[in-house]
Order: structure tokens, then sequence, then C-alpha cells
């Protein structure tokens, strides 16, 4: 049964050697295994001379004599700094682009199908976009670690030496936060009342007579429950803002969920279709002397503008905060 | 501190003065495990799996030479110092005698 088990030994060691040491490597550790055996070696004997030996990694190890890196230690910190930064960027590129991609091309018919299938497609592109920060950071890095191998780095001058950072740059500032809180609470308040209350007032008026509803209070009314929920959540992650005073993994972590669900559910809301009542659009094409279909097509690459402007200032918000974050837990 | 913090200690000073060790036992022809056995008759306890790959290493460094006895049942690979190996063991003999009596002095004045 443990027949061939030196033979096997030595070929977990050679395994991991480069190809022109294996031979030599393996005549000799044969050899030495067989000095430290007598003639006819029980298995208790094999076995313990091979654990004299070690593991075969470790002898590999030792044979070949250097310890090779995919990221050197003397670079692992440099390393996770910029894995990070180049994550946040890889993110905030895909959550502009994936949203604005997801938003226009909804195939669900409900309002929540709908906000599940766009977080949907951000989770899985934000994971990918993930999985290729990695890839290229950690390729950038091995071949850093491969070119440099047993070379002497050149002398370092003080110049090279990075500035102090600038203290507080991660507080936030708390009359900044206090008045986000107001402003916040009093838009989604107002925001809302309108919404259920209101809704069918809004509209084109002549002579103070309601002439036109704009919006479609069928559509409206499922979106509801979703503002609400959407601005309950803000209003806690502001008094968590105004509470903490800092960013923080957690806070900045919530701050970006509560930030994409309220966009996200914000741009489903205005591309729905038939949220502007067909009879608004020829009103107002009435008075422009245009078509309704030529308002409506208007009206909806204004929306697309729309979109592509709030999924850009929404991620130049959340990269400045993941960078205030990253740089709050380093200093 | 634990005792695996102790040994680690203990066992990075021991790694200096192997290779001096091994050196030291070279001046006629050794095998793997005989070199393994003449150091351990000396109380200077090496790990197998750390000495056989250090023999290659200084090989190929040009401090020792090797040749395959095949004459024998058991094939064995012997190793002895060359020129350069007794030169430089002459020079680091010369260091660790240095060092000892700069840490004999160091430690005089703690006790």
């Amino acid at each position: 049964m443990m027949k061939n088990i030196i033979e096997r030994y030595i070929y977990a060691v050679t395994k991991r050697l480069p190809e022109n040491m294996r031979e030599e490597v393996k005549e000799e550790l044969g050899a030495n295994i067989r000095d430290m055996m007598s003639e006819k070696p029980s298995d208790e004997e094999i076995d313990r001379v091979l654990h004299d030996l070690g593991h075969p990694r470790e002898l590999a190890k030792n044979y070949r004599g250097q310890d090779r890196y995919v990221v050197s230690p003397l670079f692992y910190d440099d390393y996770l700094q910029v894995l990070k930064i180049v994550s946040i960027i890889f993110l905030s590129v895909t959550l502009v682009f994936g949203t604005i991609d997801a938003i226009m091309n909804v195939d669900a018919q409900s309002v929540f199908g709908g906000i599940v299938e766009v977080f949907a497609k951000i989770v899985s592109k934000s994971f990918s976009a993930f999985v290729s920060a990695f890839t290229w950071v950690t390729l950038v890095f091995w071949g850093i670690e491969y070119a440099t191998r047993n070379k002497k780095w050149p002398e370092w001058k003080l110049s090279d030496l990075p500035d102090l950072p600038k203290p507080n740059t991660t507080k936030i500032s708390r009359v900044e936060s206090v008045v986000g809180l107001v402003l916040g609470t009093a838009f989604s308040a107002i925001f809302l009342v309108f919404l259920i209350r209101y809704i069918h007032l809004i509209g084109i008026y002549e002579d103070g007579e309601l002439v036109v509803q704009i919006f479609n209070s069928q559509i409206t009314n499922q979106f509801i429950v979703f503002f609400i929920i959407s601005a309950v959540i803000g209003f806690v992650v502001s008094l968590l803002k105004v509470n903490y005073g800092e960013w923080r993994v957690g806070l900045a972590s919530v701050y970006t969920a509560h930030q994409i669900l309220s966009t996200v559910l914000f741009l489903i809301f205005i591309h729905t279709e038939g949220l502007i009542l067909y009879e608004a659009f020829a009103r107002i094409g009435m008075y422009l002397d245009l078509s309704a279909s030529a308002v409506q097509g208007h009206f909806e690459s204004g929306v697309t503008g729309f979109t592509v402007f709030i999924s850009i200032m929404v991620s130049i918000d959340l990269i400045v905060t993941w960078i205030k974050t990253v740089k709050g837990k380093k200093a | 501190m634990d005792n695996i913090q102790y040994s680690n200690m203990v066992l990075e000073l021991k790694r200096g003065t192997q290779v001096l060790s091994v050196l030291s036992q070279l001046k006629h022809n050794q095998y793997g495990y005989s070199l393994l056995q003449a150091l351990e008759e000396k109380g200077v306890m090496i790990e197998a799996g750390t000495l056989y790959p250090l023999m290659r290493r200084l090989e190929a460094q040009g401090l020792l030479i090797s040749e395959w006895d095949t004459s024998e049942s058991r094939p064995r690979k012997y190793y002895r110092l060359s020129d350069e190996g007794l030169s430089v063991y002459r020079k680091l003999m010369e260091e660790w005698k240095n060092i000892v009596s700069d840490m004999n002095k160091l430690m005089r004045e703690e006790s």
C-alpha cells in the first residue's frame, strides 16, 4: 500500500520546481531519503522520515531558494491602495452607464419589478466591474514584481516623499448636513404631499380653470409607496450623517445604497410610459404649433438627457464620498 | 510573549549560523545524511528539509563541489569544499569570532 509513497513524495516536491532542477533533485532527494531509512523500512519509518523532511511545498520552496510573489510584500500596501481607487473608478463608471442602460431597457411591468430588475442589472455589472478592476490591478503589480525581481532599486530621493494629507478632509460639515437634512426632508414632504393629494391639480389652466391634467394619477399612485420608503431611508441616512460627522465605510455604504435606490426609482418614474397624459402633450402642441407626438418626442429626448446628467452627477458625488472614506481610513 | 514567538526567535538566531556550520564539516566528503549526523553528533540540530536544499544552493554558488558515487549499492552524492568555499569559510569564521566577542562585550555590560 505504501509502496510508491516515497516516489509520490518526491514527485510532490519536484513538480513545484523549475524543469531544469527536477531530475537532479529527484535523484539526490531519493538517495537522501533512502539513507535516512533502513534497508526494508516499515510504514511507520517511512511516515516518520517523510514528516521529518516536512511538507513537500515547504521543501520545494527551500530548493527553489527564493520566495516568489504575485505582489511582493514590499508593494502590498500600495497594491491595496491602488486596488481601492481603481475599484471606485471602475464601479462609478459602471454605475453611470449601467444605470442609464438598465433604466432605458426595463422589461418588467410593475414598479417593484422594474426596481428589482434595474438593481439586479446594476449589481451584476458592478460585480463584473470589480472583477476586472481586481484582475487589471493584480496583473500590473504582478508585472512590476516580475520585472523588478532581483533588481536593485535606484536610490530614493527626499522629494519623493508624499505630502502630508490635509487634516479633516473626511469630516462632514455639521452645518451642511443639518441644512441637507432639513431641505431634504422638506422637499420629500412637499413632493409626497403633491404626489398623494394634489397630483390631479397639476395641469394646464386657462382663466383659472383646469383644462388638462399633466400626470396620469393611475401611474403616479403606483409609485407612492416606493417614494415614501425612499424618503424614510433618506431621512435616516441624513440623521446618520449628522450623528457620525465623518465618512466611514458603513455610513458611505448606506449613503451609496440610498443614493442609488432613490436615483433609480426617480429615473424609472420619469421613464414610465404614459406618465404624462397624451392630452397634455396635445395641449402643449397646440400652443407651440406642434403635433402631440412631436412634443412627446422632445419630452422623451429631454428625459434621456436628464437621465445621463443625473447619473453622472450622482456618480461624481459617490466617487468623492468614497475617496473621502478611503482617505479617512488611511489617516 | 508566547512559546511560538520565542521559538521563532531562537530559529531566527540559529539560521544565520547554518552556512557556517555546513561549511565547517565539509573539508572531507560527506553526503546529505552523513553531514546531518555529523552535525547532530556535535549538538547542532538542522532540519533535513533545510540542510539538503542548502547544500545544493552552496554548490550552485561555487562553494561546494559534488560528485555521485555509484560504486556502492546505494548511489550517493558527495559534497566537499571547493577552493573558493574554503576561503569563504575562513573569512566567515573571522566574522563569527568578531560577532562572538562583540556580543560578549554587550552581554557582560548587562550582567
